[in-house]
């Protein structure tokens, strides 16, 4: 019996007519694929993408080397060095390393920032040309802190909500 | 008698407190103030335990055990007096556990997780507290102060010096010195470990690592004979702290300041990183193998008028080495007592010179007789034992030094003697204080370093021994480095070969005195700026020499100029061997962090040099042949009798004597500049009343041809006559450091 039914169906091309219907219909509706470079999809205000070192609005550099992310980051990714600033004694870094190739993105770096230091923004788009240009330094990563700042500050209040 | 906490049974002893009896059997009862080695004062209230029948809890540091006394240390009121007090701690205790350099290993933190509530009531502003500049060693951030007392304690207690103190009342309660840079103690350092917060904390580790990050090694000190105890904490390959490892036969929980900050002079800039060799007049980098070649040619050259110079300071592998390949090719003339000047002694020494007695025996001496020595500057360490003697069994302490120390226990006779009125005052005629002294007493006599440097040291340690000898006292030798002792059992001595067994025919110490025109120089880590009792004539001696090579780990003006090769050595921390300590123990220690540049421990440099003049030894073996020497050895006593005494000729010419000092005492501790900074900043020449100097007068120290302007505090003193006393500190101001020197006044 069901070999009968199955040479009735493939005799009149019933499963090909089945899948091309949902091709025909999707064919007249608003496709759901968006030009990505010119298009963008929506954004969570909590993603973690490429990392920042904020400053305060006084233009004083947030961290002060506790090393909390370094010693919380899964994969190891994070590299410190602290010393005493000489201008007003306090504990300050000298090197501050992101491997970006190490890194999983999971954000433990930013909650354990006792000052909100380090934060990962919502850039998600970059590349590298050099295996080298994947670490990030501190200059890099207060650099972008500067640039996102305003955008840091719009996705904190929507998270407050 | 027994005791039930948490209804197990426990023993105790009369008059033990409940926090003792817990210690002893791994029952955790959070503490601040208690220290095991400090007085009870009861104070921070964390240690408070239910006590079955009593109305309140109560402190187990300070409640004796009595029979059949029930303790709980988990139930509800205990718990709730520990959240309440943990509480009151933090109302003031700011949050700044991201930047104290404290946090990870800190006892409040601790103490806080396990035990304290996760919301406080407490909402007003917390207190401020403005710090004080107490010193180069130890920083403070006096608003984390819990107001234990500890480190108050520890000045009043054991370093006998209280230079912390308890100022105000209540909230006003501050710890503080009383004068701006004043923690000198050379036991300061200790407070950094008693505190259970970060208040007190290290300078040189300052900001640098996190607790969390450091790798522990332990080690032995080589600062002092002693050996203590200690653990390096490392990050990186590089030393950022030192800490006591506890041992109850030498260091206690306690740590000398030299110990504890000794190690900032490895990174030097003067350290030498590669080998040297000359050429053209100047010091060329080179490599081993060169040097090696160079080195053999010269050394079989010169083989019969070869002398070679080593420090204490080496570990006792590289001392039986040395001596080893040195003696198979026929070099004799070994030495490292490069700061001596009087060498008659040296047949009648002790195969190992000792302490003799262990240190905790000191407490039960009646009578201790300190000779020339400081032991709060120069072993601190000692000096809580000393110390302790004093507290506890009121020990009798009779100083005979060449200057007046400040000792931090109490003496009960101190006089001031120069080197010859020393020698006649152990003579038995001579009618003193010594001739008080009960034969039936336990008695000791203690003998300091610098003695060793004096021009009359046989006679003086001649009539010592018969003097100790006449009281049934035991004579116990310091030695001037850490492996003094080691020194004298591997047979670095032109007399004496590994064990003490005598050489037949041997000359005395060469490197001094008479020496061939065509010779040789081998120095092994000495500076001959700083470590030798003539420097100017080991200068001398350098300039007309055919070759000279240096094994070093820092270069100086001397090895600048007058190193023909230098092998670059590594420093103690960087190579790994053993110390023989001044109680006849054999402390191993480990490597801590790897050689700077392309410095090579000294084991390898010498079987590599060895292996060049076709001498194999096994490297395997160095260790085991150690242990059998040491095991050979056999000593009834220190005395040191000697058949035929030459007399100290009397004459009135100003005589120059050298102050220990014993933060500079060897190469890696004169480039400690918080270290010098802090404990030496008292350099002084000290010229006898009779002189009747003013300001305008001058002074010249005439050393061979050289003639020296010297800038110093200039004091007086109305004993000894006759003695010039200098005492000169860190690196560029000692080089005055010869030991006998004409002196001239105008």
């Amino acid at each position: 019996m069901n070999s009968i039914i199955k040479f009735i169906k493939s005799l009149f091309f019933l499963e090909i007519f089945k899948g091309l219907s949902i091709t025909g219909k999707k064919l007249y509706k608003k496709p759901i694929t968006i030009q990505y470079p010119e298009e963008k999809t929506p954004q969570s205000t909590r993603f973690r993408g490429l990392h920042a070192l904020r400053k305060y609005p006084n233009g004083e550099e947030r961290c002060i080397g506790c090393k909390l992310c370094e010693a919380v980051c899964p994969a190891l990714a994070i590299t410190i060095d602290t010393e005493e600033r000489a201008d007003d004694n306090t504990r300050r870094t000298t090197k501050y390393d992101i491997d970006l190739f190490k890194c999983i993105y999971c954000g433990f770096c930013e909650e354990a920032c006792p000052v909100d230091a380090i934060i990962e923004t919502s850039i998600f788009e970059y590349h590298f040309e050099n295996r080298n240009d994947g670490i990030m330094n501190k200059i890099d990563l207060l650099k972008i802190g500067d640039l996102y700042e305003q955008q840091e500050l719009k996705d904190r209040s929507a998270n407050d909500l | 008698m027994d005791i039930y906490i948490n209804n197990n049974k426990y023993q105790a002893l009369d008059d033990e407190t409940i926090i003792q009896v817990a210690d002893r059997h791994d029952i955790h009862i959070p503490r601040f103030c208690y220290h095991k080695r400090l007085s009870v004062v009861a104070s921070c209230r964390m240690c408070l335990v239910e006590v079955e029948g009593a109305k309140y809890p109560q402190p187990a540091c300070s409640t004796i055990v009595r029979d059949g006394m029930k303790v709980n240390t988990v139930g509800s009121i205990t718990e709730d007096a520990q959240k309440s007090t943990m509480e009151f701690l933090l109302i003031n205790h700011p949050l700044d556990c991201p930047v104290c350099d404290q946090a990870g290993e800190c006892e409040l933190q601790d103490i806080s997780l396990d035990h304290g509530d996760y919301k406080s009531n407490y909402k007003e502003i917390k207190r401020t507290v403005i710090d004080k500049d107490i010193g180069n060693l130890v920083t403070t951030e006096m608003t984390r102060c819990i107001h234990c007392s500890r480190c108050v304690r520890f000045g009043e207690e054991i370093a006998g010096i209280k230079e912390l103190g308890m100022t105000g009342r209540g909230e006003k309660t501050k710890i503080e010195t009383f004068v701006n840079q004043s923690l000198t103690s050379e036991l300061s350092g200790n407070v950094i470990d008693l505190c259970p917060v970060g208040a007190l904390n290290n300078n040189l580790y300052k900001y640098s690592a996190r607790t969390w990050d450091l790798k522990q090694i332990s080690s032995i000190s080589s600062n002092d004979c002693l050996g203590s105890n200690i653990h390096y904490h490392t990050y990186k390959d590089e030393i950022k702290r030192t800490v006591p490892k506890e041992n109850d036969e030498i260091n206690l929980s306690w740590l000398a300041d030299s110990d504890r900050f000794g190690h900032e002079g490895i990174e030097s800039e003067e350290r030498i990183l590669y080998p040297l060799i000359r050429s053209e007049n100047k010091l060329i980098k080179s490599d081993l193998d060169t040097l090696n070649e160079v080195v053999s040619q010269k050394i079989q050259e010169y083989t019969l008028n070869t002398t070679a110079v080593m420090s204490a300071q080496s570990s006792c592998e590289e001392m039986y080495l040395f001596q080893k390949f040195l003696r198979d090719i026929g070099i004799s003339n070994i030495d490292h007592r490069s700061k001596e000047s009087d060498f008659k002694y040296q047949d009648k020494y002790p195969v190992i010179p000792s302490f003799d007695i262990k240190l905790s025996e000191i407490e039960s001496m009646e009578n201790i007789i300190l000779v020339n020595v400081n032991i709060t500057k120069e072993f601190p360490i000692l000096s809580v034992y000393l110390r302790n003697a004093v507290k506890q069994n009121s020990t009798n302490i009779i100083s005979l030094s060449a200057y007046e120390y400040l000792e931090n226990f109490d003496i009960s006779h101190s006089e001031t003697l120069s080197p010859k009125e020393l020698e006649k005052y152990f003579t038995t005629n001579s009618n003193n204080i010594l001739s008080n002294i009960n034969k039936d007493n336990k008695n000791l006599i203690i003998m300091g370093p610098s003695t060793t440097y004096l021009k009359n040291y046989t006679n003086i340690i001649n009539n010592i021994s018969r003097y100790a000898k006449s009281i049934n006292s035991k004579l116990s030798l310091l030695g001037d480095q850490c492996n003094t002792s080691g020194a004298w059992a591997m047979g670095i001595l032109p007399h004496r070969l590994p064990g003490g067994i005598e050489i037949e025919e041997f000359k005395q110490t060469a490197y001094l005195s008479s020496y061939p025109k065509n010779d040789l120089l081998i120095v092994y880590n000495l500076e001959p700026e700083y470590d030798f009792s003539n420097d100017t004539e080991i200068i001398d001696r350098l300039k007309n020499s055919k070759f000279n090579i240096f094994f070093s780990s820092y270069m100086t003006d001397s090895i600048n100029k007058y190193a023909d090769v230098v092998y670059p050595l590594a420093v103690q921390q960087e190579s790994h061997g053993s110390y023989l300590n001044t109680n006849k123990q054999l402390q191993v220690f480990n490597q801590v962090i790897s050689p700077r540049g392309e410095s090579k421990n000294g084991i390898e440099l010498l079987l590599g040099l060895s292996k060049r003049l076709g001498i194999n030894i096994d490297d395997k073996q160095i260790s085991e042949d150690i242990n059998k020497i040491l095991s050979n050895i056999n000593i009834k006593s220190n005395y040191v009798l000697v058949d035929s005494m030459e007399i100290t000729n009397e004459n009135n010419t100003l005589e120059k004597i050298i102050i220990r000092s014993s933060n500079s005492n060897n190469p890696t501790l004169r480039r400690c500049k918080s270290l010098l900074t802090t404990h030496d900043n008292d350099s002084f020449m000290s010229i006898p009343n009779s002189m009747k100097i003013n300001s305008e007068s001058k002074i010249t120290i005439n050393e061979l041809e050289n003639s020296l302007k010297i800038k110093a505090n200039i004091k007086v003193h109305d004993k000894p006559d006759n003695t010039i006393l200098v005492k000169m500190n860190g690196r560029y101001e000692q080089k005055i450091g010869s030991y006998n020197t004409s002196v001239e006044l105008s």
